[in-house]
């Protein structure tokens, strides 16, 4: 038998309520992260990835309404009919974010806010011991000179050292799974490659598992194991990493491939996707990709594609690879 | 020899930092250092750098919105700092600017006509059927139909907006446009459109492009040199093409090393340690000394000077100039 993976999203749809309309931006997401797994959410602004990762640490802003699906982590529900908000000691899904400068409080020196989370997440109580620990995750995560860290405010440290902090503060409770929504996407290019080889060291030395999400198909392609790219608020199209960038077979993924610029071809025309995405207020009913797509047919705009098994391990959705047509 | 369209020479600009109560000097952020650089007309040159290499400032002073602290900038051989009244109004037609983000660059009280027709009504004499006929020849030239024009900024998604701003900085028919990091906020697929829109614009209408990112990537297929910074330095600058096959300086080889490619890994990654200093204080000697594999004693002493490895491909760094 297969084993339980850690984290089961099934069905996943998530409105967002406005004052004078309804944004659907996520709809029928189901994928699964195994242990020790990082997957990427791949995808651009409003494709839902964010909102996925918020569901799933439980921090949907308020006008969020999850209209159907569950997730199932480490075997219980934490969302959907039944389930259990866990909270304190058993919480082992940590998330980090784009901008770790407003993931802190800056008038909280950077050894305090760590200290607390020590302190609650782990139950340990004496001062010295907390420090200890504090020191030992700074050093974990690669900062220099933890002692002083411990002892500046936020604004005294840069964008990279601060991204540090704040994964040591996501590794303080010991999670299972950390969810890191565009971690490097505010750093600079050598700094980007430090994190991500830090995130690589820890899920070895750890054996995280991690819901990684970024617009940058070159990020993902360096740290991920399966990829899933999602567009307009639905997956399109799901493999291992290889295979995605070696098969893609949607046409979303194949134009998002070809937009990325590389550094050792010479151009004479960047390739690019027309047109923007659609109203994400009234997505159509048919195929979301079909009025941007250039091979669309006219199934295209009738009937929304099932997301299939196109081969082992590889899920696409569209009309172009259906059984039929095999 | 032709004079260049815009020559930029020794610029400097340092920031005071003020302490206490009476504002007393307590250092300087070396923004800027003793940057050199031209534009030649139709020429399209990319300054590249991460933040904090003086990049934007040296922005803000070509568009006069920072004084420069010592240096001077020729805009067809004459200085820009001296520019008053009707030859200043000219020179701020024939030198604009698109930003990074257009929803900040775009009153959003504005409609796109609005927003598009401030600077011809101010600059052109045209009655109202030529002021409208003008604004859809330039929204088509930025691939926008005449739909747009009475859409505000909110309505627009990042391209379209992005498109708007480049219209509005080409509607008096500059001379050199100053692209801030044009494509930083914009979804890939977008982001080859509004390239591919620029690349357009400067063959149809002849324009030269000072463009600035920090994504190395992006500037290869539209830029005719490539300058890259660090810490407020040049490290070194060159042809597009001698840039992107024989990178010299080690900052620059690891700029390239360190862009994610999902197809094409270096056969081995150059990683630097640590993080770019302060440019408070900027490390003596060479400023990337701090964080380059290769740095030796004399790095960290003296300024590195001018390597030529080609009569247009210059470098700044010690390993050069032992050889």
């Amino acid at each position: 038998m297969r084993e339980q993976p850690l984290l089961q999203v099934e069905n996943l749809t998530i409105d967002y309520i406005l004052a004078d309309s309804i944004i659907k931006a996520v709809r029928n997401a189901s994928f699964a992260i195994g242990k020790g797994e990082i997957l990427c959410l791949v995808g651009e602004s409003g494709s839902g990835k964010t909102t996925i990762g918020l569901a799933i640490a439980g921090a949907l802003p308020e006008n969020a309404v999850i209209r159907e699906g569950r997730i199932i982590f480490k075997e219980k529900r934490i969302l959907g009919r039944g389930s259990k908000i866990s909270t304190g000691k058993e919480d082992k899904i940590m998330m980090i974010f784009q901008d770790p400068a407003s993931a802190l409080n800056p008038l909280f020196k950077v050894g305090e806010v760590i200290s607390d989370i020590i302190k609650n997440h782990l139950g340990i109580d004496n001062s010295v011991k907390i420090k200890e620990k504090a020191l030992e995750l700074f050093r974990m995560v690669e900062l220099p000179d933890p002692e002083r860290v411990f002892d500046s405010y936020p604004h005294e440290l840069s964008g990279g050292m601060l991204q540090r902090v704040v994964i040591a503060i996501a590794l303080s409770a010991n999670p299972a799974l950390l969810i890191a929504d565009e971690p490097t996407t505010m750093l600079d290019v050598t700094l980007q490659a430090q994190i991500l080889n830090l995130l690589l060291n820890l899920r070895r030395r750890l054996g995280l598992s991690m819901l990684f999400i970024t617009h940058n198909l070159g990020v993902a392609a360096e740290v991920s194991d399966r990829i899933i790219v999602m567009y307009a608020g639905e997956i399109v199209e799901e493999a291992k990493t290889r295979e995605l960038l070696n098969n893609p077979l949607h046409p979303y993924t194949r134009g998002l491939i070809e937009c990325i610029p590389r550094t050792h071809i010479r151009y004479s025309k960047l390739k690019s996707i027309p047109g923007t995405i659609p109203d994400l207020r009234n997505p159509p009913k048919w195929c979301i990709f079909a009025d941007r797509c250039t091979e669309a047919v006219d199934l295209c705009y009738k009937i929304k594609p099932d997301l299939i098994e196109f081969s082992k391990d590889h899920r696409v959705s569209c009309h172009l690879y259906r059984a039929d047509k095999k | 020899m032709s004079t260049a369209l815009l020559k930029i020479e020794n610029l400097k600009k340092y920031f005071p930092i003020k302490v206490g109560l009476f504002g007393k000097i307590a250092g300087y952020v070396k923004a800027v250092d003793r940057v050199s650089l031209n534009i030649d007309s139709r020429e399209v040159v990319s300054l590249v750098g991460e933040s904090g290499s003086g990049k934007t400032t040296i922005a803000k002073c070509i568009l006069l919105l920072e004084k420069p602290t010592d240096g001077r900038m020729l805009y067809k051989g004459e200085d820009i700092i001296l520019f008053r009244g009707e030859k200043l109004r000219e020179y701020r037609r024939g030198v604009q600017a698109v930003f990074q983000n257009p929803f900040l660059s775009l009153d959003p009280r504005m409609s796109v006509f609005e927003i598009l027709s401030e600077p011809v009504k101010n600059n052109l004499n045209l009655s109202k059927m030529e002021l409208h006929e003008y604004m859809l020849k330039l929204l088509e030239m930025v691939g926008l139909d005449g739909s747009f024009l009475e859409k505000y900024p909110h309505e627009l998604s990042g391209g379209q907006a992005q498109r708007v701003a480049i219209a509005r900085a080409i509607s008096l028919k500059p001379k050199l446009l100053i692209l801030d990091e044009p494509t930083s906020a914009l979804d890939v697929s977008v982001q080859a459109q509004i390239l591919n829109l620029l690349a357009d614009l400067k063959n149809e209408l002849g324009l030269s492009y000072l463009l600035i990112t920090h994504d190395l990537s992006i500037v290869r297929y539209i830029s005719d040199r490539i300058i890259v910074m660090y810490l407020g330095r040049v490290m070194e600058a060159g042809l597009s093409e001698e840039i992107f096959n024989e990178p010299l300086h080690p900052y620059t080889q690891a700029l390239f090393s360190s862009i994610p490619d999902p197809y094409y890994r270096e056969p081995k990654r150059i990683s630097l340690r640590g993080e770019p200093p302060s440019p408070i204080n900027p490390p003596p000697g060479c400023r990337f000394h701090t964080r380059c594999p290769h740095a030796v004693e004399i790095c960290g002493r003296k300024e590195p000077l001018e390597y030529e490895a080609s009569k247009t491909h210059k470098v700044y760094c010690w390993l050069h100039l032992e050889k």
